[in-house]
């Protein structure tokens, strides 16, 4: 009980994430075996469908977005400000911060993690980033994946439809990899300027996410 | 206590970490596989 309470927002996403891959896996399966049927070709198994570069594109290309959210929401927070928002800091926060306010070196508590008690020196610099850099990893081994998986699936439909296959290099100047790519791109960006905007007037009262109700709208970066 | 609530995070955080790398895996595969 106690680990379902400790740990209750991993757990429920997980749960959901894993629903709604599943879900997607049999709708993508319903997709697929209709169209190879109006094209007079062999349906497929559910393993074979989820072994499948189409399936792994439609995976992929969700991923690598929400990991490029999370990298520049991440990094262009240290310096952009909005004023008012609860995802802000406040003017005289922007920038990396002083090694005081960060608990860093001589400021580090006594139960603060080892790499933040170095003085300085590169396995500090790398903790003080491993944030942003694991995003980072997460998105370009997802687009670099979604590449990969698109382009397979790019020229099994160059292939039905009797035209050349491409190599993957050509994939990545092609427009089929940039409008997934993009398309995907946008909608997050908007979530984020959105984020950052509605939470200066509006609030949910309760959420971390928020400001407090009775918080003031020009109050930046306060949150519950 | 303190020690084992500890370890229940930490078990989160590399079940994500597994999870995203073991998608990688998969799809790297079936992309370099699927002709």
């Amino acid at each position: 009980m106690r680990f379902l309470r400790d740990n209750g927002l991993s757990i429920f996403f997980g749960f959901i994430l894993l629903a709604s891959l599943i879900g997607q896996a049999f709708a993508g399966l319903h997709q697929f075996n209709a169209e190879a049927l109006e094209h007079h070709q062999p349906t497929v198994s559910f393993w074979r469908y989820v072994s499948s570069s189409e399936f792994g594109g439609d995976v992929l290309e969700n991923w690598q977005s929400e990991f490029l959210q999370f990298t520049l929401y991440i990094l262009a927070t240290v310096w952009l400000l909005q004023r008012g928002s609860s995802e802000s800091k406040t003017a005289e926060d922007a920038g990396r911060m002083s090694d005081e306010s960060q608990l860093l070196g001589g400021y580090a508590r006594q139960n603060s993690p080892r790499r933040a008690k170095l003085t300085g020196g590169f396995r500090r610099k790398l903790y003080e980033n491993s944030l942003v850099l694991a995003m980072t990893f997460c998105f370009f081994g997802s687009w670099v994946g979604q590449s990969v998986t698109d382009w397979r699936a790019y020229n099994h439909e160059q292939l039905d439809h009797k035209q050349p296959a491409i190599s993957w290099g050509e994939y990545w100047a092609n427009s089929d990899f940039w409008d997934r790519s993009l398309q995907n791109w946008q909608s997050e960006f908007l979530a984020i300027g959105v984020m950052a905007t509605f939470t200066i007037y509006l609030r949910q009262r309760g959420s971390p996410e928020s400001k407090p109700v009775g918080a003031p709208h020009d109050a930046t970066g306060e949150s519950n | 206590m303190r020690f084992y609530r500890l370890r229940s995070v930490r078990a989160m955080f590399i079940t994500y970490w597994i999870f995203i790398l073991a998608g990688f895996v998969f799809f790297f595969t079936v992309g370099i596989l699927d002709r």
